[in-house]
Parts: structure tokens; sequence; C-alpha cells
């Protein structure tokens, strides 16, 4: 984006597909912040239901998962009090860095599955409603055959 | 509304009739969009409503309009949206059974009144507003015939899902087709490539208030910068119940508060606190909140016009809108803001506008798209004047 920025006239369209592509790119890393997946569909704009990525508290779980800077106590200032708490912050990072990282990597695959069943619940929810207009479209195309040969039918009898 | 009688008058302007669904108590943008073009049409020409509606006959005083309410006979709009949007789902959509076309055709219902009504107005142009038009417009001939009318057709194609044959039937009768943004001009070019000199944009006038900036909404000043998601508005339009709610954005946004207009419940909120804005949710204080705003956020079901991305970029404002929508035809056209497919898209196109000099950039070529497109209302009257009356038409000085 920094490039494009310094561009006298920019094309929205490119900087949307830049953006597109950079998502896609970065599909793999993680962390990184977390935005909810594509369901936006016109076919549920009555719908009641909302999607499960929408939730608060899935949104606050992806910002806060990662803690890492959260066990580092830089204490503040000088005093015997903040250097005794540096020490000690060292020696316990230290003697359970192992533990740690495991947590860290714990945290982030939970992110992971929950992001994913999450995806997946708003995904079976809209097929759902697909498969729905889907059987809805089908009968009333039954119906207007069945229409058309009635009156095929009628006209051929008269 | 008085009902009143029609009188023969004396022709000393020429006479227009607009034949529309999108007139009476409907809040929506192609209502709006029709009203703006009668009022600019009003200028020049009398102007008579033809308004297609289940209601009874009637003929009654609108403003300067005199409307002619026409019934529709036999409809079911529930049955027919259902319909529509079922055969929408098809993958050739021209290719539709004819009795499922016929079972449409039966749930609009039909308004052979029509015809009488424009026989008795005898309009020297008729302008066909929306696809909805169950009645014979193939009596209105064909461009070339004799003594008829001009006929002009403004079809909304973003308004409900119009059929390919339902939009080719009434480009087939018009002197001109047009188009209300700019992604309209290539499906009606692919469904009649002879008649593609003959689409032209109509570039509608978006009315803002100008001195908004100048005049900020109460109550916003201590939440500092904010972005401006609409989730319904006016008061009485559609809203997505699932949309992006303004609590959700704060985190991303690096500090800047956001405001929500939600029918007539406005707010603003930042990381911490949340407060209803005390305001009538009027349109000149919807201005005066755009105005302000560092990117305005449409998260509505889209509308047929985009009047709303017009109106943000005239005030100076870049937008974010949904994708394939009229709204994002005038900001791809404008480079005046960016658009989402989804709501991960939605939050990186935000995070751009307000943390990169990308959001100036694109507030200026939108402001300079939307001025020049739209900025002008007595270009639109002329403009709108010359489409459906013609070239030939010479304008004279406007009443009033």
């Amino acid at each position: 984006m920094d490039e494009l920025s310094q561009d006298d006239a920019l094309d929205a369209g490119i900087i949307v597909e830049q953006l597109r592509s950079l998502v896609a790119e970065g599909r793999n890393e993680y962390p990184r912040t977390w935005m909810p997946r594509a369901t936006y569909e016109d076919l549920v704009v009555d719908d009641g239901r909302e999607p499960i990525h929408l939730l608060e508290s899935l949104h606050y779980l992806h910002r806060h998962w990662d803690m890492a800077n959260s066990r580092i106590c830089k204490g503040i200032g000088w005093g015997p009090k903040a250097i005794v708490q540096r020490v000690l912050s060292r020696i316990v990072n230290g003697a359970m860095s192992h533990y740690f990282a495991e947590e860290q990597e714990f945290r982030s695959n939970l992110c992971r599955a929950i992001d994913a069943i999450a995806y997946r619940v708003d995904n079976i929810n809209y097929a759902d409603q697909r498969a729905l207009l889907g059987a809805v479209r089908g009968d009333l195309i039954d119906l207007a055959r069945h229409v058309e040969h009635r009156l095929d039918a009628g006209a051929n009898g008269s | 509304m008085a009902a009143i009688s029609v009188a023969p008058r004396p022709r000393t302007r020429p006479v227009v009739a607009i034949v529309t669904r999108f007139w009476g108590e409907t809040q929506n943008e192609a209502a709006a969009a029709t009203r703006l073009l009668a009022g600019a049409l009003a200028r020049h020409a009398d102007v008579a409503v033809v308004q297609l509606d289940e209601a009874g006959r009637a003929t009654y005083a609108d403003s300067v309009f005199e409307v002619h309410r026409v019934p529709v006979r036999g409809a079911n709009r529930r049955r027919s949206a259902l319909l529509r949007a079922a055969l929408a789902g098809r993958v050739d959509p021209s290719g539709l059974p004819a009795a499922a076309a016929a079972l449409l055709r039966r749930y609009e219902g039909r308004a052979p009144d029509v015809l009488g009504t424009l026989d008795a107005i005898a309009p020297d142009a008729v302008v066909l507003a929306g696809v909805h038009q169950p009645w014979d417009v193939a009596t209105l001939g064909v461009p070339g015939d004799g003594r008829r009318p001009r006929v002009v057709t403004i079809p909304f194609l973003n308004a409900g899902r119009p059929l390919p044959a339902e939009v080719a039937r009434l480009v087939a009768p018009a002197d001109l087709v047009g188009t209300v943004h700019p992604g309209e001009r290539a499906p009606l070019v692919s469904l009649a490539p002879e008649r593609a000199p003959d689409i032209v944009p109509v570039d509608l006038a978006i009315g803002v208030n100008r001195h908004a900036t100048a005049d900020p909404l109460v109550g916003v000043a201590a939440y500092g910068e904010y972005v401006l998601v609409v989730r319904r508005f006016p008061a009485g339009g559609p809203r997505l119940v699932r949309a992006v709610r303004a609590e959700m954005l704060p985190p991303i946004l690096h500090g800047l508060s956001v405001a929500e207009v939600d029918g007539e419940t406005w707010r603003i909120c930042n990381a911490h606190n949340t407060a209803v804005l005390p305001v009538n949710p009027s349109h000149v204080n919807f201005a005066r909140l755009v105005a302000r705003a560092r990117a305005t956020i449409d998260v509505r079901p889209p509308g047929p016009v985009g009047a709303i991305a017009i109106e943000s970029m005239l005030l100076g404002v870049p937008v974010v809108v949904p994708g394939d929508s009229a709204a994002q035809a005038h900001v791809a056209a404008a480079s005046g803001g960016l658009w989402y497919r989804d709501v991960g898209e939605l939050f990186d196109a935000v995070r751009v506008l307000v943390s990169s000099p990308i959001g100036a950039t694109l507030a200026r070529q939108g402001r300079a798209y939307a001025q020049a497109k739209h900025g002008d209302n007595d270009a639109f009257v002329a403009r709108t004047a010359t489409l459906v009356l013609g070239p030939a038409f010479a304008l004279p000085e406007p009443r009033g």
C-alpha cells in the first residue's frame, strides 16, 4: 500500500485488487490481525440469524490470544522493587519458557479451530438456506411445467 | 393529496408522462430518483405520473405533479418476489421455461388501464421508470414510427431482480435508455448491442447541504475523529440484520471513534464509551455527520442508485461500499473509495483508508468526480429535459 500512496492519482480498483492479493498471500501466516471470512450473501438479506463469525466474543478472542508481551515484566523505574521484578521475571520466563511456548501454540491452535468451526457453521447455515431456496425454485418450476402441460392438454382437447 | 378532476388544458408546454411503480409512500432510492427526474422535468414540461399500484384508480395532485393512480390487477407481490428470487438463481436466466415466465407475469399482475390513461394525457414523451411495467408497452411502437411520443426507458437494473427478457421488452420501444450508474451500461449493451449509442447516463444531481462541514453535529466533538457506519438511512429504508456494527471497528482503527446511523438511532463510540446522539435523524444532520467523518462505510442492502456514496464523495469523504452494487459502480468510476465482498474486506478497506494517505487522495478524486457528474442541479435539469424531450427541444426559461 505504501508505494500506492505516493501516486498523484489512484485507481481504486487496483487498490482493492492489491488488498485482496495481500490477504491471499498472508492467508497461511498466523498470527495476523483476524478478520471474519466471506459469507456476505444477498440471499440472506432478511435473515434474522446472525453469522457466528460476527460474534463480539470471537473478535475479542482473536484480538487477545497473543499474550507474549504480557509476560515480559519491564518494571517501572530503577528502584529495588522494579529491579527485583525484572530479575524474577527473567528467572520465571527462563524456567517456564518451554511451557509458555507450548501454551502460546495451544492458544494459537485454539483460535484457528474456533475460527474454522465458526466458518463451517456459517457455511452450513447458508447452505441450508440455499438448499431451501433451490427446493422452492424447483417446486415452482415443476409447477410451471405442470401448468404448461395442462394448458397444452386443454388446448389439444378443445 | 386532494382528489381533483383533470380538465383539458392549453398546451403551452410539452407534456411528459412518467409510468412507474416507484411513487407514493414508498421510501427507497428508486422512488427518490424517479421524483428527482420528475422534478427536473417539471421545470420545462407539465409532468403527469402514471402510478402503478395495487390500490384503486384515483387522480390527485402531488406537488406540481398530476398523478394518475392506475390499478395493477391480480398482482401477488410476495409470490412474485419469491419466484423472482428463485429464478434469479438459475445459471442462465435467459433460458427460462416459458411457463415459469408466464407464471411470473401472472404474479406481477396486469395494468391494462395504462393505455387509456396515456391516451387521455396525450404526452409528448413517455418515461418508463423501472422494469415493472405490466401493460402492453409494445403499443408504444418502436423508434422511427411516425407520430408517436418519444419514449425513454430508465430501467433501474439494481432494483429487484429484473430478468433479461423483461429489460429487453422495455428497451425495444425506447428512443433512449437512461442509466443511473455506470455499471448499468454493460448489461444493457449485451442485451441489445445495436442500441449501444442510445444508452446514455442520466447522472442524477444529488443535493447536499454545502454548509454541513462548517456546522458539526451536537455530541460528536468529544469523540474526536470518527468513521461513519450507515446501517439504515433514511429511517424507513432497508436494513441488514447481520451487518457490521460500530462496536466491531474501534479495535482496528487505532484510536478513531465510530459513529453509526441506524434508522432513528444514531450513536458514536470508541474503545471505552458509547453515546446516543440526541439529534433529529434528518438529511441535514446526516450530511453534517458525513462531512466530518474520515470515511463513510455503507453496510445497507445495496440500492439501485448509490445516492449516499455520491453524497459522501460530494462532501469530500471517501466511501467503503458493497461490491457489485450501484454504489460500487460510482466509486470505481470515481476512484473515490473502496469496496468489499465480505466483512473481512470491509475491515481491510477501512484500515487502509484511515491509516494511509490513500484515503485523502481517494477523497479528492471522489469529490472531483461527484462535483462534475452529480453536483450541478441546473446542468442536470437541462440534461434531463434534452434526454426526455429530445435534442430538438429548445429550452425555454424555467418557470418560477
